[in-house]
């Protein structure tokens, strides 16, 4: 063994390499190949930004008083309910129901606020750390491997949508959705169940099944999606859109 | 595994967290469901599970557990070759003084289920 190793590669050997790879080069050529692998995820290839996850709230389909979509949420990733909390004020939540009206109108209209995952996050632009990330296919993230909790993304949010964990959760977390003390979180499109290729989330399920119909989740860059087919029917408002995030959650009816 | 383990699960934790990698190669969760105890249908629980065996005794601390959930989250979960065939293979290898190989452990695990 140690006397082949020796020996320098052999011209032959150099040569029947060089062609080896032109021919592997060649079968990957045409575009199509690529084009395929790019859009049939398999489990062990990562996410691409050839999807972009987003969301569609129907304000006008969104029921007064129903809460269903928190509760999945809290359901689904472990998180408390605040009122269950002792400390109501900064328990966290990652999904939260607004009642809005217009003062002049009294036109009530009620709608679920969380991330907006926006294509360009504040809140990664300020993480001193790294640990407030966007995902390829558009999902805003934070790796609490390297967050230190120093909440700088909360402040930077205009959306209120992430909150702190400020007590232990003693073991109490899903397998699936590991969460801890001192570091932040938010609504993560249940990127859990996005990775299991089930292409729905928590809130989009309770909704459906309490027959509101007010959310759709989907791919934003496929245009034969629900989600594509109906922004391109009905007229939607990203919120706050004169900061020009481009956001992945839509609303209609506000 | 011993001496790499943090390394592996470092860098499977990045592919994870950030790529969507989900697989069983490439999951703790996976890891524990089959290391879990049987008693405490944990890792950590006592002294004697899994990762707490060894991290007392080298004096490291273990953080992973403070988000992770260090249980399976049904013990119908745990994967049927690892629990109950490794414990099979153990007995009959003590039992009978021989190597058991590859396709005896699967044979049992198939009768097992």
């Amino acid at each position: 063994m140690s006397e082949i190793n020796k020996q320098p590669a052999s011209e032959d050997r150099r040569r029947f390499m060089g062609t080896a790879a032109a021919v592997a080069g060649l079968a990957i050529a045409p575009g199509v190949l690529l084009y395929e692998v790019a859009h049939s995820k398999s489990d062990d290839v990562g996410v691409s930004n050839q999807t972009r996850w987003g969301m569609l709230v129907d304000s006008t389909k969104c029921a007064t008083g129903c809460n269903d979509c928190v509760t999945a949420c809290s359901t689904e990733n472990g998180w408390q309910m605040p009122e269950q909390s002792k400390h109501p004020r900064q328990a966290p939540q990652w999904i939260r129901k607004l009642e809005l009206e217009d003062p002049l109108s009294q036109v009530k209209t009620s709608l679920p606020m969380m991330c907006q995952h926006c294509a360009e996050p504040p809140c990664v632009d300020v993480c001193p750390t790294g640990a407030s990330f966007k995902r390829a296919d558009g999902i805003v993230l934070v790796d609490r491997h390297i967050c230190i909790g120093c909440r700088y993304c909360m402040m930077a949010c205009p959306y209120k949508a992430r909150s702190l964990v400020h007590e232990p959760l003693n073991d109490t977390q899903k397998q699936d959705v590991p969460r801890g003390i001192g570091c932040v979180e938010s609504c993560t499109f249940c990127v859990q169940k996005v990775d299991r290729g089930d292409g729905t989330t928590a809130c989009v399920e309770a909704c459906t099944a309490a027959g509101h119909n007010a959310l759709v989740f989907g791919d934003l860059n496929d245009a034969e999606s629900e989600i594509s087919k109906l922004l391109r029917t009905l007229p939607t408002k990203e919120v706050r859109a004169d900061l020009n995030l481009n956001l992945g959650v839509r609303y209609h009816g506000i | 595994m011993r001496r790499n383990h943090m390394k592996l699960l470092m860098h499977h934790r990045d592919e994870t967290v950030h790529e969507g990698v989900r697989t069983k190669k490439y999951s703790l969760k996976q890891c524990i469901n089959c290391h879990a105890s049987k008693e405490t249908g944990s890792v950590t629980a006592a002294k004697d599970n899994f990762c707490v065996s060894c991290h007392s005794y080298a004096a490291v601390k273990i953080d992973c557990f403070d988000c992770h959930s260090s249980k399976p989250q049904s013990s119908a979960m745990m994967h049927p070759l690892s629990v109950e065939g490794a414990h099979l293979k153990h007995q009959m290898a003590a039992q009978a003084g021989v190597q058991v190989s590859v396709k005896d452990m699967a044979a049992m695990a198939e009768g097992v289920k």
